[in-house]
């Protein structure tokens, strides 16, 4: 797994400087206070290492910023058994593994062990207190470790929401205080918990605590290795999708490349052949014409300027079918251009239209590919079968999308037509519908017999 | 009396169209082709010792194209007139024809008989573009 992202630096305020300063005084003031030599050095050397190691390698789910570790119920379980030391050891422990795989700092540092240790000396305060006021027992002991949990919880969020709140003013104290109520429940756990590491420990000592200890490594253990591989399994299948992107780009790419090469030759060679030929045919018949003075070789003469005429229809037909395959207006001459051209066979059809398109509209070129083939689908189907007098294609920006709006006022359609226009074969529509959701858009078609048809594409930008 | 044939100069780097072009324009009484030109280079060249009234110029040519082509030669004699022949239609190209000197716009699948009057109307003073169908 790659390593955690940093914290980045903190911004040191009077404020900010002056509370941790305090906090961290107070601790290390109890530390020296109440600290005594342990009195069981196995447990103490065990449950720290434990406890730093589930805090260095805490289980970092996905995203990375998510970790889980149960560290809380070991210190808590340190403290309860011995004493401040434990408490103390807990805290340099959990301040030092955190510090090592965030690498927050010694700010940071400083600011975790201080909270902790006064978090967890809390907690011995309120468990050895309650012990004394609600005498032996079982049932009193579980009560003092869970109010010990409360309150270890209680003191720990109460310190660290206060460096947030004064390190981010604009944090909400809501916030603030929502996420330290969900986290309660655990520590209520963590309580209960605690309660049973001082009952194996009376029982067993060392030996008791280590065995409490181990199943709970053995677990985050496993979760590490999980989240690893759930991970691992991510990366890859990142990598597999943006490979496939890739070859559906290159595959789009070299498609649009191979219509540019065709167009390219078609208007270099044939369509240039055919003007050529249609000039020759219309030339050699007015020179007959002329020379037979308009008498003789009628027949041939008339064949010759049909041939031209052919030609010359021939010539224009290629020439709207290269537009089709490869609009050079639009390489060449913008989104812009390339509509006002389709729109000109409307116009000149006494259709009255209108295009408006932000002048500061940046999109990506397959994008505009994208639109132009839908405007050109739509507008054909207007011209062949609408009547329309008006059609609108309004082009607009909203939010991260480009919106084209194609309204006309013709005689529409029902959703039958569209059914039996799909039964002998006209698959356009399909198509561009299909053209907007490969990359993420949609394309609406709104309409009814008599009332017109509203067609509506949005696409990301980007 | 005779009134004096425009002199026209055809400009297009293919042999077909050129060939055919020249043959339909020299068809027609009032029109003489004084040359035909593979490219705008040799257009600029052939000039001087061809003296047109009227030069009629494809759009895209390898080398120096059409727009680059008018432009130096409206450039070096202002009353030269030169109408645009091109494949493809298209607003901004018909402007920016315009733009260079050009004073025509002419698609090349336009019917002949427009095509003339076209040519005639430039020949006489006037502007024309000529983009859409028949």
């Amino acid at each position: 797994m790659p390593p955690a992202a940093s914290l980045g630096p903190v911004r040191y305020t009077p404020l900010l400087v002056g509370y941790v300063a305090v906090v961290t005084a107070v601790a290390l003031a109890l530390a020296t206070l109440l600290v005594r030599r342990p009195t069981d050095v196995a447990t103490l050397v065990s449950g720290g290492t434990a406890i730093f190691l589930m805090a260095r390698f805490a289980v970092r789910a996905l995203p990375v910023q998510t970790t889980f570790s149960p560290g809380v119920f070991l210190h808590l379980g340190l403290s309860l058994v011995l004493g401040p030391v434990g408490a103390v050891t807990a805290a340099a422990a959990e301040a030092a593994g955190v510090g090592l795989r965030t690498r927050n700092g010694w700010f940071r540092i400083a600011f975790n062990f201080s909270s902790i240790a006064l978090a967890d000396l809390a907690a011995i305060g309120v468990f050895s207190g309650l012990q004394t006021l609600l005498g032996g027992g079982t049932v009193a002991q579980v009560a003092a470790g869970l109010a010990a949990g409360i309150c270890q919880h209680l003191v720990n969020n109460l310190l660290l929401d206060t460096v947030i709140k004064i390190a981010n003013p604009s944090v909400g104290l809501l916030a603030l205080v929502r996420n330290a109520a969900s986290l309660l429940p655990y520590s209520v756990g963590y309580g209960i918990a605690a309660f049973t590491f001082v009952v194996m420990h009376q029982q067993a000592g060392a030996i008791g605590f280590i065995g409490l200890i181990v199943p709970v490594i053995l677990l985050q253990g496993f979760l590490i290795v999980f989240s690893r591989r759930v991970h691992t399994y991510e990366v890859q299948r990142a990598a597999h999708q943006k490979e496939r992107e890739e070859l559906l780009q290159k595959a789009v790419d070299a498609s649009e490349s191979e219509r540019r090469r065709i167009a390219r030759d078609l208007h270099d060679g044939v369509v240039q052949n055919l003007a050529g030929m249609a000039f020759s045919l219309m030339a050699t018949a007015t020179k007959m014409k002329h020379e037979t003075g308009g008498d003789g070789e009628t027949d041939l003469i008339g064949v010759l300027e049909r041939s031209a005429e052919e030609t010359r229809l021939a010539m224009k037909e290629l020439r709207t079918l290269i537009i089709e395959i490869a609009p050079p207006t639009l390489r060449r001459e913008g989104l812009h251009a390339a509509l006002l051209e389709i729109l000109q066979t409307l116009k000149s059809a006494g259709t009255k239209t209108r295009l408006e398109l932000p002048s500061n509209m940046r999109l990506r070129p397959d994008r505009a590919s994208l639109i132009f083939r839908v405007a050109q689908e739509v507008l054909r189907n207007v011209s062949a079968h609408a009547e329309a007098k008006h059609v609108s294609v309004i082009l607009k920006e909203d939010g991260g999308n480009a919106v084209l709006r194609i309204v006309d006022d013709g005689k529409g359609f029902s959703a039958d037509d569209v059914n039996r226009r799909r039964a002998e074969g006209h698959v356009g529509t399909s198509a561009i519908v299909e053209l907007a959701e490969e990359v993420g858009g949609s394309l609406e078609i709104d309409s009814a017999r008599g009332k017109g048809t509203r067609v509506t594409l949005v696409v990301p930008t980007e | 009396m005779t009134e004096a044939r425009a002199r026209i100069l055809v400009v297009d780097d293919h042999p077909v169209v050129r060939k055919g072009l020249s043959t339909f324009l020299s068809n027609e009484p009032d029109l003489e082709v004084v040359g035909t030109a593979a490219s705008g280079e040799e257009a600029i060249a052939m000039i001087g010792e061809t003296q047109p009234d009227l030069v009629l110029m494809d759009l895209s040519m390898p080398g120096m194209g059409g727009i680059e082509a008018t432009r130096r030669l409206v450039e070096t004699d202002p009353s030269i007139r030169v109408v645009m022949l091109t494949s493809f239609g298209g607003h901004e190209r018909m402007v920016e024809a315009l733009k260079s000197g050009a004073v025509g716009y002419v698609v090349k699948d336009t019917a002949p008989a427009e095509m003339l009057r076209a040519l005639r109307s430039v020949i006489q003073g006037g502007t024309e573009a000529h983009m859409d169908d028949d």
